[in-house]
């Protein structure tokens, strides 16, 4: 760590050492410019999480199992990448953000005949280490198992971004400011297995899905203030704003089947390519319901109005502000 | 299963005779019916006549664990035929002569003018056994002097028919269906009856006979000899473990019921059965939300959601320190006037069960 610190002394004194001659840092005319950034990206995305309060309040109603208990989300750590050209104060870059966020569920026990088993009287807690374990029989013929469900969002919003920055110190210091437009790509992955346990137990499933939202516009400002050490290098804070949504999530790939999950969550127990997430929601506090299913029928959405409630197409709103911290390098192609 | 104490048994075993509400406001129905006008009660006018209808609601079933059906290896006819021969195991084991019997017993102290049945099972096992709920009822009622005199009205569901081999050879024949069944006294005048099945059904194979939990309501329009007009609906929704379905059907039979109310000249509709939904939530809150406009009697009467009010679940046959626990059965109406009494009847002899449901039974008054 030493000697690191040693090399990059020697190498700021060397290069403050070659603007000695009143160089500034920004005397080339073009160039090239790349950044790395790692920072925090906030936003409501307020339709996702009710559709995790959807799954909590559906599990929740369903005899023999626990509450299925789900945080709300509302950013995620990011990182982003950036290569532009600039002429002189301005630049032109292409920048590509990209999220990760995972959410795993393994403790979700079912029990069909759990009511008549004295060994878990009402309310008690039930695990699936419970009606996993071995020896563990269901009375009555009855059959319980577990299921384990994962999910990763990925998200990748691409802007194209034109800036203007302002140089100060010798042009040590700048300044910047900027906008984008482009779009939101992006899909999230769900897996759910299930283990069935008890006497002539319908065989365990696996099915994974993967939920497309569509290509949605992402607009961007932001402003930016860092410090260039070197020619080639510099170090900078940017705080930022973005507008960008999902019009709606989708299953574009589906393998296997759940039968559980199926039955719970679609208009049938089959899931099939092309479904849509749909919260179904209602005006008398029982909370929203999530349902993957083709379009309604007019005449569903008509009764659902008339008893106060709407299909609502799951829809996902990142707008919010993100803030990075950057490394940024240059390569100037054409000097003055 | 719940333990309660014989002492809270012995007072559910009292009958609730609730009265109502004679000073409050008007449920009457306006001419163009805009659906948040018809909440409430209110006094006869003067120069009016009034009519009342008594009607019953009973869910007729106990301890049937059909929904564990769904999770077997349902394309295994050897697993299939220990399933049915394990369900039928339970079902004879409910002890259905005596609880037909004593819900007789019930129906006979409890006069009602339409009795609004659910679960209404036949069971029909090998080429000689055949019991029928209803069937059974009715002439369990002529045995004890209860009245005689109905007409019926059926809706039978979820037919399944099996003939299937166990690994010896041995042959398991079952034939078996539920519903709905309106019994109406004679007396009333049945202007028109119908019934529909639900568009949103769980659908499920076994040995790839296509079967399903499918579920529908009935609808009879009857006239009282004071000659006051009455719609009533019977049903038994899904589950509460399927929420989705429970809301769904909840919003088809809304739709359905508003749909008759727009076409129904004078008179009072009433929505009863097993709704399977707590208060406010998913099917019955679609029928009782600020939008739908069904007033749910219970509170009306002054019973709050609490033991005292609670129509299910009893989780064995058998056992007399078990007791309600959730109230999933309902009595809704509007363009009424009053609620002449309400009741719930719990149906615990002895240790025996003759429901996992109580009857609920309301005397509704309409001024015409």
């Amino acid at each position: 760590m030493k000697n690191l610190l040693k090399i990059i002394s020697v190498v700021y004194l060397l290069s403050l050492s070659a603007f000695a001659d009143g160089d500034s840092l920004f005397s080339e005319k073009w160039g090239v410019h790349v950044t790395w950034a790692g920072g925090y990206t906030h936003y409501d995305a307020k339709d996702l999480n009710d559709v995790m309060q959807a799954l909590e309040h559906q599990s929740s109603t369903a005899a023999g199992l626990n509450q299925y208990e789900v945080g709300s989300f509302h950013g995620h750590p990011m990182l982003a990448a950036t290569i532009g050209v600039y002429r002189e104060a301005w630049e032109l870059a292409l920048e590509l953000e990209f999220w990760v966020e995972d959410f795993h569920q393994s403790e979700i026990p079912f029990y069909m005949n759990r009511d008549l088993d004295p060994r878990f009287p009402a309310h008690a807690h039930i695990s699936c280490s419970d009606v996993l374990a071995p020896g563990f029989t269901p009375v009555q013929g009855g059959t319980a198992g577990c299921i384990q469900a994962e999910e990763v969002f990925t998200i990748v919003p691409i802007t194209l971004q034109l800036s203007r920055h302002f140089s100060f110190w010798r042009d040590r210091v700048w300044l910047g400011v900027g906008g984008g437009a482009g779009v939101l790509a992006g899909n999230a992955k769900l897996k759910v297995q299930t283990e069935f346990v008890g006497k002539d137990a319908r065989p365990n499933d696996t099915m994974k899905l993967t939920l497309y939202p569509g290509v949605n516009p992402v607009f961007k400002v932001f402003s930016e203030a860092g410090v260039k050490p070197l020619r080639w290098l510099g170090f900078s804070l940017q705080g930022g704003y973005r507008w960008s949504g999902m019009k709606y999530v989708e299953i574009s790939e589906k393998k296997g089947d759940s039968f559980l999950f199926g039955l719970a969550l679609g208009g049938d127990s089959k899931l099939s390519k092309g479904n849509r997430a749909y919260l179904i929601r209602t005006s008398n506090g029982q909370g929203d319901i999530l349902v993957l299913r083709d379009a309604p029928t007019t005449a569903e959405v008509t009764q659902a109005k008339l008893a106060g409630n709407q299909y609502s197409l799951v829809k996902g709103d990142f707008s919010g502000w993100t803030i990075e911290a950057k490394v940024n390098l240059w390569w100037g192609i054409h000097s003055h | 299963m719940r333990h309660i104490t014989s002492k809270l048994t012995s007072l559910v075993l009292c009958l609730l005779a609730l009265h109502a509400c004679s000073d409050s406001t008007s449920v009457t129905k306006p001419a163009t019916k805009p659906i948040k006008a018809n909440v409430g009660v209110q006094a006869v006018q003067a120069g009016t006549r009034t009519d009342s209808l008594t009607v019953v609601t009973l869910n007729m079933s106990v301890g049937w664990q059909a929904e564990d059906l769904v999770v077997k290896k349902l394309d295994d006819s050897l697993v299939v035929y220990t399933a049915m021969k394990d369900l039928y195991t339970q079902y004879k084991a409910t002890l259905p002569s005596l609880r037909m019997m004593i819900q007789a017993q019930a129906l006979k102290a409890h006069p009602a003018d339409v009795i609004a049945l659910q679960e209404t099972q036949v069971m029909m096992a090998g080429d000689t056994e055949s019991f029928s709920f209803v069937d059974t009822l009715l002439a369990d009622l002529a045995t004890i002097g209860g009245p005689t005199d109905w007409t019926i009205v059926r809706q039978n569901l979820n037919p399944i028919t099996l003939n299937v081999p166990d690994s010896v050879g041995n042959r398991m024949k079952l034939n078996f269906w539920e519903g709905n069944v309106f019994l109406i006294r004679k007396g009333l005048t049945v202007l028109d009856s119908t019934s529909a099945i639900y568009n949103k059904a769980v659908n499920f194979s076994i040995l790839a006979q296509p079967v399903g939990s499918h579920r529908g309501y009935e609808k009879i329009k009857v006239r009282t000899p004071g000659g006051a007009t009455w719609q009533v609906f019977n049903t038994h929704l899904e589950v509460e473990l399927l929420s989705l379905y429970n809301l769904e059907q909840g919003q088809e039979l809304n739709s359905a019921a508003w749909d008759a109310w727009q076409a129904l000249d004078t008179g009072a509709q009433v929505v009863v059965g097993d709704l399977n939904s707590l208060t406010g939530k998913g099917g019955v809150g679609s029928l009782t939300g600020s939008s739908s406009g069904f007033v749910d009697l219970w509170p009306l009467a002054g019973v709050k959601d609490s033991i005292a009010g609670w129509s299910c679940c009893i989780g064995a046959p058998q056992g007399s320190t078990q007791n309600y626990d959730r109230r999933i059965d309902y009595i809704l109406a509007r363009n009424f006037v009053r609620v002449a009494n309400m009741e719930r009847i719990s149906l615990l002899q002895g240790e025996e069960w003759a429901s996992d449901h109580a009857m609920l039974r309301a005397t509704l008054v309409q001024q015409f």
